[in-house]
C-alpha cells in the first residue's frame, strides 16, 4: 500500500519517531493453522485463528487488543514479532514490510519490536541468572562486551524497573511473581525498542502486584516514549492503560476506536455484550445495569459461521448477516469503525447508581 | 506531540542510576515509589541460593542416594586401582589353595576357584571391565540419544519423522538376538567393541525422552522470548533448552549405566562378552555356575557385586532426579 | 439476624515445612447465615482456600493439621467428626464448587452418571429412573440446553462454561445447607463468567443455602456478595457488608486493594498499589503482618510489636487495625491521589 512507497532509510528506522506518527501498520494479517489428519497427515482443514486483521500503532501510544480466549489476539501479537509466520498479509514497521526482509535485516529490525509474556513463571529460563536473562538480548546483538559495558547496562535496566541490581546473580525462582514480571520488562527494554507487545502482562498477578506492574509500564512509556500493543482480556486494565482499543471476536476485529468510543459508546453488539458482562466493583450498581447475556459458546475457529462471525450469538442477526461479511468501517457516522451491519451506539457501562 | 517537543533518542535513553534512589518505608509518598518494590531496600528477604547449592541440599538429604554414591565411589576407586589393590593377579594360579571358601587367611576374602586363583582379585578386575564397558556405553549412548532427540524435537517436520522412524526401528529390534549376532560378528571379545555395539542400541530411549522435553520446551515462553530477541537456533538449543533437559538426561544416563552392566554381564554369561582371560562379572558368574552346589561363593560373590552396583546406580539416579528438578520446591 | 448456619471459631491450620511450622490459617472466625453470600477476598497465600479445606476436613495430613478451633454446622462441631461421618457431611450438607471444571469431572464417565452418583451416594433408595429425572431437572435448572441429551455426554463434549454449570448442578444435587465456591469463574471468559454467576445466584435462591464465595476478583465480590471477609497473611483483617467494604473500608489493606483496582467504568488518574510483596507465611512480619506495606501505620511501634485484635466496630463490622479511626482521612487521601470516589459512583 501507499505506506511502503517511501521506505525510510536505515537510520530513520532506528531513530525514535515523533510521538503520534505511525510506526507499525498491520494489513490484512491472516494466520491459519493447518489441521492435519488421516494416514498421510494431509491438511484436512484450518483453524482460522486470525483473519484479515488490519490496524496501526503510533509512536508513544498504547493500543489494546481485547477479546476472549481463542479470539486470535495473542496469535496476532506473535505474528508481529514473527514468532509465527503469517499466512497472509503485511506487517510494516515504519513503512518497511517485515516479510520482505532478508533474515539479517529482519534481525536488526527485530530489536525495535520486543514482546513480554503473561506467565511470570514460564517466561524466564530457570537455569540462568537474572543478569544473564536481562543481558541476553545485548549479547545476541553484540552489545554486551567491551565499550558497550553490558554489565552496567543490565544494572541500569534493573534499577529502571525497580529491582535491586545486587540481586542480579540470583535465579528466577528466588523472585516473586511481580518481581519476575519486572525482570521480563527489563529484558524487553534491553535493546531500547520502540514498540513492545505486552501479551497479558498482568493477568497472572494478584491485584496489588498487578497495579505495581501497570504503574511501572505507564511510567516507562512516558519516560522512554514507548509504544505498546497491549493484549488482554481484562477490560478494566485495558481502559486504564490504552489510548485506542481493538475488540476481537473469532479472529476478526469487530470494533476499533479510542478508549472512550469503545467504553462509552460501543456500537458493535459483541462489544456491548462484553462490556455489560464485566463485573463493576461497586455493590450499589448491582442489578441496576443492563445485562446482555449471550447465548451459547464461541463457535470453533476451524469452522466459523458464514458472513458475520458473531451472528450465531447475536440478538440482532438477520439474513444479511449470514450472507455478507460486515466490513470494519464507520458506516453510520458514529466516529469509529464497527464491523456490524446494524451498528448502533448503546451505553452499557454508564449507569447512574441512584 | 508536535515536532518541536519531540524527544531525541538520546533523551529517551535510560536515566542514570542517580535518578532512581532506593525507596524507604518513609517515602511512600514519593512519586517513584511504584517503580520500586520494597525488596529493593531489604535485600535480606530472599536468601540467595545458587542452583548448585539447591541441588546439593536436596541431594544430600536423599540418604539412600548418598549412601549409594559413597558405595559406588569406593567400588569405582577399587576397580580403577585394581592392579595396586588386588592381593593377587587375576591369572595367578595357586593349585595348593584351590577351592578355598572365603577366608581372611591369605587374604582370600572371596575364596579361590578351582585353579586356586584368588576370587576377590578376579571380582575386582571383573568389576573394572564391567564398569569400563558400562561407562563407555552410557556416555556414547547419551551423546547419540541427546543429539538425535534434540534435533528431532527442535526442528520437527521431516527431520523429526526421519529420526523417529529410525528410533522406532532400533526399538523394535529383538534386542538380545541382535546383540548376540552383533557381538559374535563384530565384538571379537574386545571391551571397546562390545561397548560400541551396546551404545548403538541403548540411545533410543533417551532420544525419545529428549525429543519430548524439547517439544514442550519449544513452546515455553522463555524460549519464545529468546527467539523474539533474535537468538540463533544453536543459542536457543544450547542455552535455553539443553540445560533444562539435563535432569532427564542424567537420570537416563544412570539407568543406561545400570542396564549396560547387566546386559554386558548377560552377554558374558552367554559367552559373547569380553574374551578370557580378562575377567568380567558375567563371565565369572557363568564359569561359577557349574560348581554352584559345592562352591557357592563362585556365583554369590560376583552376583552380589553385580546386583549391588546396579541397585546403587539406580538409587543415585533417584536422588539426582529429585535434586535436579528446579521447579520442585522442598515440601 | 437469625442464627448462623456455619460458624468458624478461632480456626488454626498449620503445615509442617522443612523451614518450620507455617500457620496458613491463624485464628480465623466468621459466620455464614442461611441464604446469604459471604465473599472471602484475599490474595494468594492469604489462607482463604485453606480455611474452607479445613472446614471440609480436606487438609492433607501430614504435613497439614487443624491445630485449633471449632467449625459449627448448626451447632455440631465438624472438627470432632470421624472421617466416615465427615463423608456424609461433604456433598450432602456442605457442597463445593472448584475453580477448574476441567479437572473436577472424571473424563471417562458421562456427566449424567457423575451427577446421578452424587445423588445415589447420599440417597441409596432412589431408583435409577428417579435419579436420572432429578439430574435432568438439575441440568435444566443451571441452564444446560437439551438436558436429556446432554445427560449421556462426556465432559469433553461440554464447553468450559457448561462444565462449570454441571459442577454447580452437582453441588446443589442434595440440597446442601452450605455451598462453597472456590474461585468458580477464574478460569472462564468474562461473558461466560457472567452466565455462570447468574446460574450460581439461581442455584442459591433455589436451595437457600448459605454460600461462601472465595475469590481474588473484587468485581465478582461486588456483584455477588452480601457480606465480605477480607483475609491477609492467614488472618481476617476486615469484615462487613459489601457496601461497607467497598465504600468505607476500615483496614488499610482493603483500601490498598481498592486503590489498586482498575475500573471498567471510571477513568482513574493513577493507581495506588500496595508496595512490596505479599508476606511469606514462613516468615510473617511481627505484630500486624501488614505493617511493612502499610501507609497508614507509617512504621509506628505498636504496629510492629502487637498483633491488632479483630475489633467489633458495629454489628458484623470488624477491623483488625490499631488505627482504624484514622481510616476516613486515609480514604480521603487515596481519593485525592487516584481520582476514585469511594463514596460516590465507583
Amino acid at each position: 500500500m501507499s505506506t511502503t512507497a517511501t521506505a525510510a532509510s536505515e537510520q530513520d528506522l532506528h531513530a525514535r519517531s515523533p510521538l503520534g506518527t505511525e510506526i507499525l501498520r498491520v494489513e490484512s494479517l491472516t494466520k491459519h493453522f493447518p489441521i492435519r489428519g488421516g494416514l498421510f497427515r494431509r491438511q484436512v482443514g484450518a483453524v482460522q485463528a486470525v483473519d484479515d486483521v488490519s490496524f496501526a500503532v503510533r509512536a508513544g501510544e498504547t493500543v489494546g487488543l481485547v477479546g476472549e480466549s481463542g479470539c486470535g489476539k495473542s496469535t496476532t501479537g506473535r505474528c508481529i514479532v514473527r514468532l509465527l509466520d503469517p499466512t497472509d498479509g503485511q506487517i510494516y514497521f515504519k513503512g518497511v514490510d517485515l516479510a520482505g526482509l532478508t533474515s539479517r535485516r529482519m534481525r536488526e529490525l527485530r530489536r525495535e519490536i520486543q514482546i513480554m509474556f503473561q506467565d511470570p513463571y514460564a517466561s524466564l529460563n530457570p537455569r540462568i541468572s537474572v543478569n544473564e536473562i536481562i543481558g541476553e538480548p545485548l549479547r545476541i546483538f553484540g552489545r554486551y562486551r567491551g565499550e558497550h559495558k553490558g554489565k552496567e547496562r543490565v544494572a541500569e535496566l534493573m534499577r529502571l524497573v525497580g529491582l535491586n541490581p545486587e540481586h542480579g546473580n540470583r535465579f528466577p525462582h528466588e523472585f516473586s511473581g511481580g518481581q519476575r514480571q519486572r525482570i521480563g520488562v527489563a529484558r524487553a527494554l534491553a535493546l531500547d525498542p520502540q514498540l513492545i507487545i505486552l501479551d497479558e502482562p498482568v493477568s497472572a498477578l494478584d491485584v496489588s502486584i498487578q497495579a505495581q506492574v501497570i504503574n511501572l509500564l505507564d511510567e516507562l512509556q512516558e519516560r522512554l516514549g514507548l509504544a505498546y500493543l497491549f493484549i488482554a482480556h481484562d477490560l478494566s486494565v485495558v481502559r486504564h492503560l490504552c489510548d485506542r482499543v481493538a475488540v476481537m471476536y473469532l479472529g476478526k476485529i469487530v470494533e476499533f476506536g479510542t478508549k472512550h468510543e469503545i467504553f462509552d459508546n460501543p456500537t458493535h453488539p459483541y462489544t456491548q455484550a462484553l462490556l455489560s458482562a464485566v463485573p463493576i466493583t461497586d455493590p450499589r450498581m448491582r442489578g441496576k445495569r443492563e445485562r446482555i447475556m449471550l447465548e451459547g459458546d464461541v463457535p470453533s475457529p476451524s469452522n466459523p459461521p458464514s458472513g458475520c462471525r458473531f451472528r450465531t450469538r447475536c440478538w440482532k442477526a438477520e439474513e444479511i448477516c449470514a450472507t455478507e461479511v460486515p466490513e470494519l468501517t464507520d458506516r453510520f457516522g458514529h466516529g469509529h469503525p464497527s464491523a456490524c451491519h446494524f451498528a448502533e451506539p448503546r451505553a452499557v457501562l454508564r449507569v447512574d447508581p441512584s | 506531540m508536535t515536532d518541536q517537543g519531540r524527544p531525541t533518542r538520546r533523551e529517551h535513553g535510560l536515566q542514570t542510576p542517580a535518578d532512581f534512589p532506593p525507596t524507604h518505608a518513609s517515602d511512600v509518598h514519593d512519586e517513584r515509589e511504584v517503580l520500586l518494590d520494597d525488596d529493593y531496600s531489604d535485600g535480606a528477604q530472599i536468601e540467595a541460593r545458587s542452583q548448585w547449592q539447591l541441588f546439593r541440599r536436596k541431594f544430600l538429604r536423599h540418604k539412600l542416594a548418598m549412601g549409594s554414591l559413597v558405595f559406588l565411589v569406593i567400588i569405582g576407586i577399587g576397580a580403577f586401582f585394581a592392579e595396586q589393590l588386588a592381593p593377587y593377579g587375576y591369572e595367578e594360579i595357586d593349585v595348593l589353595r584351590a577351592n578355598t571358601a572365603p577366608t581372611f587367611e591369605g587374604l582370600h576374602f572371596f575364596g579361590t576357584d578351582q585353579l586356586g586363583r584368588d576370587y576377590f582379585s578376579r571380582v575386582l578386575y571383573g568389576t573394572r571391565t564391567s564398569l569400563q564397558v558400562a561407562v563407555v556405553v552410557a556416555l556414547l549412548s547419551t551423546a547419540i540419544g541427546t543429539a538425535v532427540g534434540a534435533a528431532a524435537g527442535f526442528y520437527r517436520g521431516w527431520v523429526d519423522s526421519v529420526l523417529m522412524r529410525l528410533t522406532d526401528l532400533v526399538l523394535i529390534l529383538p534386542g538380545l538376538a541382535v546383540l548376540l549376532v552383533a557381538a559374535a560378528l563384530f565384538g571379537q571379545g574386545s571391551p571397546l567393541r562390545i561397548a560400541l555395539i551396546l551404545a548403538l542400541l541403548f540411545w533410543v530411549s533417551l532420544a525419545r525422552v529428549v525429543r519430548g522435553v524439547f517439544l514442550s520446551l519449544r513452546e515455553m515462553e522463555y524460549v519464545q522470548a529468546a527467539r523474539a530477541s533474535g537468538a540463533s537456533d544453536l543459542r536457543i538449543m544450547f542455552r535455553h533448552m539443553l540445560p533444562n533437559t539435563i535432569g532427564p538426561i542424567i537420570v537416563n544416563l544412570t539407568l543406561v549405566l545400570a542396564s549396560a552392566i547387566l546386559v554386558e554381564a548377560t552377554l558374558a554369561f552367554l559367552g559373547f562378552g569380553v574374551n578370557p582371560p580378562i575377567p568380567a562379572l558375567g563371565r565369572l558368574i557363568s564359569d561359577g555356575r557349574s560348581s554352584m552346589q559345592s562352591m557357592w561363593w563362585l556365583i554369590i560373590m560376583p552376583g552380589v557385586t553385580l546386583v549391588s552396583i546396579a541397585l546403587a546406580i539406580n538409587f543415585v539416579g533417584d536422588g539426582l532426579r529429585d535434586g535436579l528438578d528446579p521447579t520442585q520446591q522442598e515440601t | 439476624m437469625t442464627e448462623p448456619l456455619l460458624s468458624i471459631r478461632d480456626l488454626v491450620t498449620e503445615f509442617a515445612t522443612p523451614d518450620g511450622v507455617v500457620h496458613a490459617v491463624d485464628g480465623v472466625s466468621y459466620d455464614v447465615y442461611p441464604g446469604e453470600t459471604l465473599g472471602v477476598v484475599g490474595e494468594s497465600g492469604s489462607g482463604k482456600s485453606v480455611t474452607v479445606m479445613s472446614i471440609l476436613g480436606l487438609i492433607p495430613q501430614p504435613p497439614g493439621r487443624v491445630a485449633n478451633g471449632e467449625v459449627l454446622l448448626e451447632g455440631r462441631d465438624l472438627l470432632t467428626l470421624s472421617e466416615r461421618e465427615m463423608r456424609l457431611v461433604r456433598g450432602k450438607e456442605i457442597a463445593m464448587i472448584f475453580q477448574d471444571p476441567m479437572t473436577s469431572l472424571n473424563p471417562v464417565l458421562t456427566v449424567g452418571d457423575q451427577l446421578s452418583e452424587a445423588i445415589v451416594t447420599h440417597d441409596a433408595d432412589i431408583g435409577e429412573d428417579a435419579a436420572r429425572e432429578r439430574v435432568v431437572g438439575l441440568l435444566e435448572l443451571v441452564g444446560v440446553p437439551n438436558a436429556d441429551d446432554r445427560f449421556d455426554q462426556y465432559p469433553h463434549e461440554y464447553s468450559g462454561g457448561m462444565r462449570q454449570r454441571a459442577m454447580i448442578a452437582m453441588a446443589i444435587a442434595n440440597q446442601p445447607k452450605v455451598l462453597i465456591a472456590d474461585e468458580p469463574t477464574t478460569a472462564l471468559d468474562v461473558t461466560i463468567q457472567a452466565q455462570v454467576l447468574e446460574v450460581l445466584q439461581k442455584a442459591q435462591d433455589e436451595t437457600n443455602a448459605g454460600t461462601i464465595l472465595i475469590t481474588h476478583d473484587l468485581g465478582v465480590i461486588a456483584e455477588m456478595a452480601d457480606r465480605v471477609v477480607v483475609m491477609y497473611g492467614g488472618r481476617v483483617v476486615e469484615s462487613g457488608t459489601a457496601e461497607e467494604i467497598f465504600h468505607s473500608p476500615k483496614h488499610p489493606y482493603t483500601l490498598g486493594l481498592l486503590s489498586s483496582l482498575t475500573r471498567p467504568n471510571v477513568d482513574l488518574e493513577r493507581l495506588e498499589p500496595i508496595p512490596g510483596q505479599p508476606p511469606s507465611l514462613i516468615n510473617l512480619p511481627s505484630g500486624c503482618s501488614f505493617h511493612p506495606r502499610c501507609h497508614l501505620g507509617q512504621g509506628r511501634a505498636v504496629c510492629r510489636s502487637e498483633v491488632p485484635p479483630l475489633l467489633e466496630l458495629g454489628v458484623g463490622r470488624r477491623s483488625a487495625c490499631h488505627f482504624h479511626e484514622e481510616m476516613s482521612q486515609e480514604v480521603a487521601r487515596v481519593e485525592q491521589e487516584t481520582g476514585a470516589h469511594f463514596d460516590g459512583e465507583l
